[in-house]
């Protein structure tokens, strides 16, 4: 076993690891009125989605995941817990505006919840990661900010952040939110269908990451292009937390 | 796959150009396969499929594959029982395969039997054994540990004859072993990485061996600890490393307790060639006589804390309605201040009258005035 590679720090190097490794994910959807034509494809994704990774086991022991959708406020759908653990996922309503300070700092404060609970489950876990999924732009002016802090390297358990942008989503913005990648929706293509090639990007990027045992990224999104991720964020090799 | 199906018939060293065309590719870049296709007109019986290597193996890897060719197609008495099962229960290679230039670039293997795969046509993974009852009763799955103890039979019946031809297999992983809930049978792919004696440790997260230095190569111990890892995840429901050994040491109903206490050897005997073999647990799972040697083990670890239930359900919030509900919870506008409370339509009515009276009143009196 990476019998090494998993201790936490101060473990006796000799001694045989046992957790099971753990990524806590973050799903964090748009819910604010734009997303509203959408809503039956993201409702019908999402129920895809836990199907898949409902049956799947491994992919669920190692992607626990938390659902959190935001327009005016934040909202936690579900704790952190593995999808197959979940018997059916609530439909999303989408309505209000767009407060990303909501969500960034609701996932902060799940964040410091979470990881101390899988680790009191005797977990091994990993840097947490956020998926982000917006179609428009922030209307909140804190947004920056509450980014920043969620991001923020003097917090230790600070989360990768992907990101993926829709219909009037600023790819400028869109770089802002993200550590890690950032992917808008061409032009193009049908935005009900970005919506489902994103969410295929994801479960595929947990399927990658659940064989591998760490975080790993897709490089590319049908139906996407890659956004600069601002240079101030700089990535980091996957950790373990604590 | 028996002895004596038509696939035999391919010669054991086969030019791809004999092959072409291939049928549909079925997978692509998958562990150390670049493509996995079918044969065309391979004839009745197993489907046979082409699996491409990523790149091609080196002359000794090559005569090892040809040895293991060679096993199958042997009619030699000596081997015939292992030989059976691995033939009939695992995806043996029938045919090693080479590129114009005589590189060894594939092998022939058959195709897992259609019992096996689940009604949306993918293979039935272990993976989806190795849960408690209830998370497969949920899915319309019901069974206990007796079918549990059938299946591990099967899983343990490939390993003792690997064994029993000091053959390993190394890549024992929830991916690799199928079930079919028709007979709680299983069935082992990707043979062709099998060596004798030794071979390279392939990787899988969650299933190295504990006591083996990194990079060593695996070994028959090594297989005794992965099988008995996977069986003990199949027997138990569990999971977690920490969890299946204190769930082997309360077992299931039903299970052996020799079983559990040989499991509980080969996964944490603090020498490892002290792991019992396959041969021997398969045996105890048979309930048949088993001779069981002193195994020192490495203390059990703590034991995890417990998990929250085993179900988890959705809080209800101003964004979300139960699936299929088709109405919110909440009003799906974000919340606002408290409203002031209607109004009491009666008390209401009341105070129009008082006012209409105290208006006509004030009238009658300007109008005496004037």
């Amino acid at each position: 076993m990476n019998i090494h590679d998993d201790m936490a720090p101060g473990q006796d190097a000799n001694a045989y690891d046992l957790r099971q490794k753990c990524l806590p994910t973050y799903l964090v959807i748009d819910a604010s009125s734009s997303m509203e034509p959408h809503q039956n494809t993201l409702n019908q994704t999402l129920t895809r989605l836990h199907a898949v990774i409902s049956e799947s086991p491994r992919v669920s022991e190692f992607a626990h995941m938390s659902l959190i959708a935001f327009s005016t406020d934040a909202h936690l759908i579900f704790e952190m817990t593995e999808l197959d653990r979940v018997q059916a996922m609530p439909e999303i309503v989408c309505n209000g505006v767009t407060n990303y300070s909501a969500a960034f700092d609701l996932v902060r404060s799940r964040i410091e919840t979470d990881v101390d609970d899988l680790r009191s489950m005797g977990m091994a876990v990993l840097r947490p990661v956020m998926f982000l999924l917006t179609d428009g732009s922030p209307t909140d002016e804190g947004w920056h900010d509450a980014f920043r802090r969620l991001i923020d390297r003097s917090w230790p358990r600070y989360p990768h952040v992907i990101s993926y942008g829709f219909g009037a989503a600023n790819p400028d913005v869109l770089g802002k939110v993200a550590t890690k990648a950032a992917f808008l929706a061409d032009a193009e293509v049908d935005q009900d269908r970005a919506l489902l090639q994103a969410l295929g990007s994801l479960l595929n990027s947990l399927v990658a990451s659940s064989r591998a045992g760490e975080m790993q990224i897709p490089r590319s999104t049908p139906g996407f292009t890659e956004q600069p991720v601002s240079e101030e964020y700089v990535t980091v090799s996957a950790e373990y937390m604590d | 796959m028996t002895s004596g199906h038509p696939a035999w018939a391919l010669p054991p060293v086969t030019p791809l150009a004999a092959l072409e065309p291939l049928g549909e590719q079925i997978a692509t870049n998958n562990g150390q396969s670049s493509e996995v296709a079918r044969l065309g007109g391979s004839g009745s019986g197993a489907a046979l499929l082409f699996k491409r290597y990523k790149s091609p193996l080196d002359h000794a890897d090559a005569l090892r594959l040809d040895r293991l060719v060679a096993f199958g197609r042997s009619k030699a008495p000596a081997g015939r029982p292992a030989r059976e099962v691995l033939l009939s229960r695992t995806s043996w290679p029938v045919a090693r395969v080479t590129s114009r230039t005589s590189a060894t670039i594939g092998c022939i293997i058959p195709m897992a039997p259609q019992a096996f795969r689940a009604p949306d046509g993918k293979f039935r993974e272990i993976d989806t054994l190795a849960r408690p009852d209830e998370w497969l009763a949920r899915r319309g799955t019901h069974l206990g540990s007796g079918e549990r103890i059938t299946a591990c039979r099967s899983l343990v019946g490939i390993a003792a004859a690997l064994e029993q031809r000091r053959l390993v297999y190394s890549d024992w992983n929830y991916a690799n072993v199928f079930w079919t809930p028709t007979d709680y049978s299983v069935y082992l792919i990707d043979m062709d990485s099998c060596a004798e004696d030794r071979g390279h440790d392939i990787h899988q997260t969650g299933w190295e061996d504990p006591l083996a230095p990194q990079g060593m190569p695996a070994d028959l111990y090594t297989d005794r600890y992965r099988v008995a890892l996977l069986a003990a995840r199949c027997l138990t429901g569990s999971r977690a490393p920490a969890e299946v050994l204190h769930a082997l040491g309360d077992p299931p109903l039903g299970v052996p307790r020799v079983a559990t206490e040989l499991l509980l050897d080969m996964l944490w005997a603090d020498d490892r060639k002290t792991r019992p073999r396959s041969s021997v647990l398969l045996a105890a799972l048979h309930d048949g006589p088993v001779v069981r040697f002193t195994v020192a083990r490495l203390p059990l670890p703590a034991r995890p804390a417990a998990r929250r239930g085993d179900t988890a359900a959705p809080r209800s919030s101003a964004v979300t309605r139960p699936a299929g509900s088709g109405r919110p919870v909440k009003p799906a506008v974000p919340p606002h201040p408290p409203a002031p409370p209607p109004p009491d339509t009666e008390s209401s009515a009341a105070a129009l009258v008082a006012l209409l009276v105290a208006v006509a009143v004030i009238a009658l009196v300007l109008l005496l005035v004037v």
